[in-house]
């Protein structure tokens, strides 16, 4: 086999990779959300995540000298993410609602998320981002972004007011005794727009 | 001990490289050229929506990029594209339409193998800079896809099926090669496998079936009705743990020979009812490729070589 020790050497290291990204994934999963394990647990789990996540340069504050050409490999392969999808637990859903003022005094609603197939599903990922983020800057910038897309849809309108909800599934005992769906209040941001001056 | 180390290592290198025939890249290229071509199809209405940078849409893309380019300058993303059409002259939209066409193409010519390397190389790159570009938009069919594109423009293409080794018959590639490519994609799936079934088995969700029931009714992946669910209120327990017994303990029992074939067939049942319940269609399809591709029985047990 031509090049047996260089193929060896290099799906390795792909492996190696593949490991310490589940690896930092699990422990974090560990750490950050509540689990059937000890709470003690959190500690040490906290420790090996850090270990892991330094390793494959997630954190762009910890030092590593490789971290771009790692995080470049990392997305090349497909593998710079691990594999908890719905774990521990199913997170919650969230949706924005926008309140659009129109020059007549009235307001008008839209919704973002109410798209058919694919793209509702593409568009339940930003909702999760922007509803699990724990950085209000970040969540700011999102739902401007947001706001925006809705407002080029209604550009006769002179401000609007986006609310996230998060959405709060009864558990089946209690959908059974009669609970529905509901939507807890997280944020609202008031957005107005100005003519950008040339 | 010497001999022993020298066996041992042999032993390593045949498992590592086994002879095997190239039908399992055919369902690799065939089910990804499929997967690609139904997910640019899919996206065709709502592709300036997701990439342009003005315009109504979600102007996410410059956003996002800004931070792949503090993570690494060498991630592939939509903006070097449509910088390069810009050189040439192009504007953003053309290039997006231009990016959306050869993504399709690409597709379609990995579904009937032309120039099948060309065409994977092609996917995976315009594929990584739209989910790249589109991250915050982007869900877990985007990583499988990567994987997949990533192993099949590495494997030694084009497969006995493929259109361009019909025409120009060409001479196919060393069987142990096939082998050694197969292998890694069987190990990365036992891989993600186990550890998706520890993450889920470490909540306690799993356990009673309070997490089937919150991804069955939890929007968008609603599509059947909670009154409906809740009739199945006994079942919800067994299929929670089920998953994660079948999760946790693929990376064994897809291995052994007795249930090998059978660990196949309910894993790939679990995507059908994922795909089906819950609308992820293009996810099922694409891990049902790659464990087809991976453990399909015809190739699985085959000893003979390539022709």
């Amino acid at each position: 086999m031509p090049f047996l020790r260089t193929r060896l050497l290099f799906w390795g290291l792909h492996f190696a990779l593949i490991l310490a990204v589940a690896c930092a994934d699990i422990f974090e999963v560990i750490s950050s959300t509540p689990t059937l394990l000890p709470r003690s647990a959190r500690t040490y789990a906290e420790v090996a995540n850090n270990f892991f996540a330094a390793g494959i340069g997630r954190h762009a504050e910890v030092q590593n000298p490789f971290r771009p050409e790692v995080r470049a490999y990392l997305n090349y392969a497909g593998i710079e993410a691990g594999y908890s999808y719905f774990a521990p637990n199913v997170p919650p859903s969230y949706r924005i609602l926008f309140e659009l003022q129109l020059p007549d005094g009235t307001i008008d609603h839209d919704v973002l998320g109410d798209e058919a197939g694919e793209m509702n599903i593409r568009l339940a990922s930003l909702l999760d981002e922007i509803g699990n983020t724990k950085s209000d800057a970040w969540r700011e910038i999102l739902m401007k972004l947001a706001t925006y897309s809705i407002w080029s849809y209604h550009p006769e309108a002179t401000s609007v007011r986006a609310i996230l909800g998060a959405l709060r599934l009864p558990t089946l005992d209690e959908f059974r005794a009669g609970a529905k769906r509901s939507y807890e209040f997280r944020y609202a941001y008031d957005f107005s727009f100005v003519e950008a001056s040339p | 001990m010497l001999s022993l180390k020298a066996n041992w290592r042999r032993e390593v290198i045949a498992w590592l490289f086994p002879s095997d025939r190239d039908t399992w890249l055919t369902i690799l290229r065939i089910g990804l050229g499929l997967e690609v071509t139904l997910q640019t199809f899919w996206l065709r209405a709502d592709w300036y929506y997701l990439f342009a940078s003005n315009g109504p849409g979600l102007n996410t893309r410059v956003v996002v990029e800004s931070f792949l380019a503090s993570e690494s300058p060498f991630i592939p993303r939509l903006g070097w594209l449509v910088q390069f059409g810009a050189a040439l002259g192009l504007s953003e939209h053309v290039t997006l339409f231009s990016t959306w066409l050869t993504l399709l193409i690409a597709g379609i010519f990995l579904l009937l193998g032309i120039v099948p390397r060309a065409a994977a190389i092609t996917a995976w790159f315009l594929h990584l800079c739209t989910a790249k570009s589109g991250g915050l938009l982007g869900y877990g069919v985007d990583n499988f896809m990567t994987i997949g594109l990533f192993y099949l423009m590495l494997s030694p293409l084009p497969d006995r099926f493929a259109l361009t080794h019909k025409l120009w018959n060409r001479r196919a590639a060393d069987p142990r090669l096939f082998g050694f490519f197969r292998r890694i994609l069987q190990c990365h799936l036992c891989l993600i496998y186990f550890f998706s079934g520890l993450a889920k088995s470490l909540g306690s969700g799993w356990w009673n079936g309070a997490s089937v029931w919150r991804a069955l009714i939890r929007p968008p992946f609603d599509l059947l009705s909670p009154e409906l669910v809740a009739s199945w209120h006994f079942f919800l327990p067994i299929v929670g743990i089920s998953v994660c017994f079948l999760e946790i303990g693929y990376p064994v029992f897809i291995w052994l020979r007795r249930t090998s074939r059978i660990w196949l067939a309910l894993v790939c049942l679990m995507h059908l009812g994922i795909g089906l319940a819950m609308g992820l269609h293009l996810f099922a399809l694409n891990m049902i490729v790659l464990n087809l591709a991976a453990f399909a029985p015809p190739a699985r047990f085959s000893k003979e070589p390539n022709d």
